[in-house]
């Protein structure tokens, strides 16, 4: 066993040589591999990166925000024919009364369409809510003010960045004061939003920009049938989440006789995408496999042909007393030489590949070091299993056969 | 030190059972100039790959160095071939892609002696056959002559027990043919290296210490030893 080193060296210098005497066959099956091995790396970084940044999304939203819903479908028939729902008076109280919960802001909403100085500045919903809901949701105000709960039933509203922007396009100067015709009815733009950055937390990320903001009971009034279809609320610190999602489901079912919320957390539903995502991950990353399975084959076909052509070559080096053994090897570090180089290029490629993808959709690019091992560990095996075969076959011609087959 | 015992070799063809050779005996001592003459298709290249280890006799034994190679194993008849078997090929079988010293180099390779070493070696025995001047040299860079001296310092390289000459001058021109003859013969007489040659040509057959002749597979000594 110590002649190994001295043959290993000299097995990779023939391969070397031999790879590089057929060079555009060799190029061919490393771009094989090479396309394999980066849409496997591309995938699993795009998806570890994906994951990320939900969780930042999320975290910069704050992890500790509940959604409540009136669940339908868990109430009984005859609590839905009472037409038992969340009334306002309760959601207002919620914080005061459990101790679990921080704050509370419930919405109502309905839709409708927006017009400025008898020009339409589109449609979208118009959100009744608190003052509270601004915070809970980190709107931020571009000018004026948010709505307040002093505002009871006033004709006040908060314009979202888009129908800021349609304004303006009208009038130069429109802005704080100005009155917005919403569904017919007129009124007095008291704060204008911020752009609002597009997220993955949904549903814990309300869409804004297209929408209008009107207090609550303003709201009641123009749609007197609209429920409170969702109420967002903050965790007080010391509580767990399913401390706080039990406490507000029997805080419900006590004040309104059958009505049954559904609770969802940040937490839980980070949990259920953290889920998705790696399902996604592991969808593409079968579908790059495939790419690595045909580009593994490419190699195998390379290698059958690198056989076929150096029959005499075997011979002689089998005359020259090289053993089964011995060309076996020489095949397979060839195969191993030719698919490693290509999935370096091809972790290179990716990792490329994923920058761009970072840069285009503005995910903090990183690498994970999992892609890299599995890029050189998975082709190091492609090489093995498809270049056994021919070396295999090359191993087993018979010396005296191959010696004839050449000239 | 190589000794066949009724060794027989068939082969199957179809239904058909060939026999190309038939109960040879042949003992060939160390320092043997021996060459095995026949027409084509008398079997003396199957003889030839049997004398090499490359193919095995389907009876009978073949004993090198007192070793009976019908019991090996692959890694073991390898080895033994690349310690004791000295290829010298009608058609030079050298490795186009290679230079005349890493030609020359292959079988120590398979040793596992080291590089700086195998080069020393291999340079040495090109000198000898008097190739020094072109070890950088590919084959197709070299006359018909030159490359089958390159063969031969290949053959040599590895201090064979016996260097197997397989029509070693028919793919040459007279002269040169003549040459390579001369080299083996004196190979052979100053420093005592055991040489059987096969051949069709009496000619070089006659410049042999030892014939033998193959018929039939049927192989007869010509001259008593």
């Amino acid at each position: 066993m110590q002649h190994l080193v001295p043959v290993i060296a000299a097995n990779l210098r023939e391969a070397v040589r031999s790879l590089y005497g057929a060079r555009l066959r060799t190029l061919l099956g490393l771009i094989g591999i090479m396309i394999g091995i980066a849409s496997v790396i591309t995938m699993i970084s795009t998806g570890d990166i994906a994951t990320a940044q939900l969780l930042k999304d999320f975290e910069a939203r704050g992890t500790d925000i509940l959604t409540i819903r009136k669940a339908d479908s868990l109430m009984t028939a005859a609590a839905r024919r009472r037409g038992s729902r969340i009334v306002l008076g309760d959601a207002l109280e919620l914080a005061d009364t459990l101790p679990s919960v921080a704050e509370a802001a419930p919405r109502v909403q309905s839709h409708g369409g927006f017009s400025y100085r008898g020009k339409s500045v589109g449609n979208g919903a118009i959100q009744g809510v608190t003052a509270s809901f601004a915070s809970l949701n980190k709107l931020k105000m571009a000018e004026g003010r948010f709505v307040s709960d002093l505002d009871i039933g006033r004709y006040y509203c908060v314009v979202g960045a888009d129908i800021a922007t349609a304004m303006r396009r009208h009038r130069a100067n429109a802005g704080i004061g100005d009155t917005l015709n919403i569904s017919g009815r007129l009124f007095t733009i008291v704060g204008m939003l911020e752009p609002n950055p597009e997220s993955y937390a949904l549903p814990f990320q309300v869409d804004a920009n297209d929408s209008v903001f009107v207090p609550i009971t303003t709201a009641n009034r123009i749609a007197p049938k609209a429920e409170i279809e969702l109420i967002i609320a903050q965790v007080q610190a010391r509580f767990h989440y399913s401390t706080a999602a039990r406490d507000v489901q029997s805080y419900f079912s006590e004040r309104v006789r059958g009505l049954v919320v559904e609770v969802t957390s940040a937490e839980q539903l980070i949990e259920q995408m953290k889920s998705q995502v790696g399902l996604m991950a592991l969808l593409l990353g079968a579908v790059g496999s495939i790419s690595l399975i045909v580009g593994g084959i490419g190699i195998m076909n390379i290698m059958l042909i690198s056989v076929a052509e150096r029959r005499r070559e075997i011979g002689i080096r089998r005359a020259l007393g090289a053993s089964r053994r011995d060309i076996q090897f020489q095949f397979l570090i060839e195969a191993f030489l030719l698919t490693v180089s290509g999935g370096i290029a091809g972790l290179l490629l990716g990792v490329g590949a994923t920058y761009g993808i970072c840069q285009f959709t503005d995910w903090e690019f990183f690498v994970s070091p999992i892609s890299g091992i599995a890029g050189i560990g998975v082709s190091t095996i492609v090489g093995l299993f498809f270049g056994f075969q021919p070396a295999y076959q090359a191993a087993h011609l018979d010396p005296i056969a191959a010696l004839q087959g050449g000239e | 030190m190589l000794q066949l015992v009724d060794v027989e070799k068939s082969y199957r063809l179809g239904a058909m059972s060939i026999q190309v050779l038939r109960g040879i005996c042949l003992e060939v001592a160390k320092g043997d100039l021996l060459s095995i003459m026949g027409p084509s298709g008398s079997g003396k290249s199957t003889l030839m790959n049997i004398i090499g280890l490359l193919g095995r006799p389907t009876a009978g034994s073949y004993f090198l160095n007192g070793r009976n190679v019908r019991l090996m194993k692959d890694r073991e008849l390898s080895a033994c071939r690349n310690a004791n078997i000295g290829f010298v090929f009608q058609s030079f079988q050298l490795l186009g892609h290679l230079t005349a010293l890493e030609n020359v180099a292959v079988p120590l390779v398979y040793r596992g002696m080291g590089r700086a070493e195998i080069r020393r070696r291999a340079r040495t025995i090109l000198e000898k056959v008097g190739m020094g001047e072109r070890t950088g040299h590919k084959p197709g860079q070299l006359s018909g002559g030159q490359k089958q001296r390159v063969a031969i310092a290949r053959a040599l390289v590895g201090d064979p027990a016996v260097v197997l000459a397989d029509e070693p001058t028919g793919a040459l021109d007279e002269e040169t043919a003549d040459e390579v003859m001369q080299l083996l013969i004196q190979l052979n007489q100053e420093d005592g290296i055991t040489v059987v040659i096969i051949t069709h040509d009496p000619s070089i057959a006659r410049q042999c210490t030892r014939q033998t002749r193959i018929c039939d597979g049927v192989l007869r000594e010509i001259t008593q030893p």
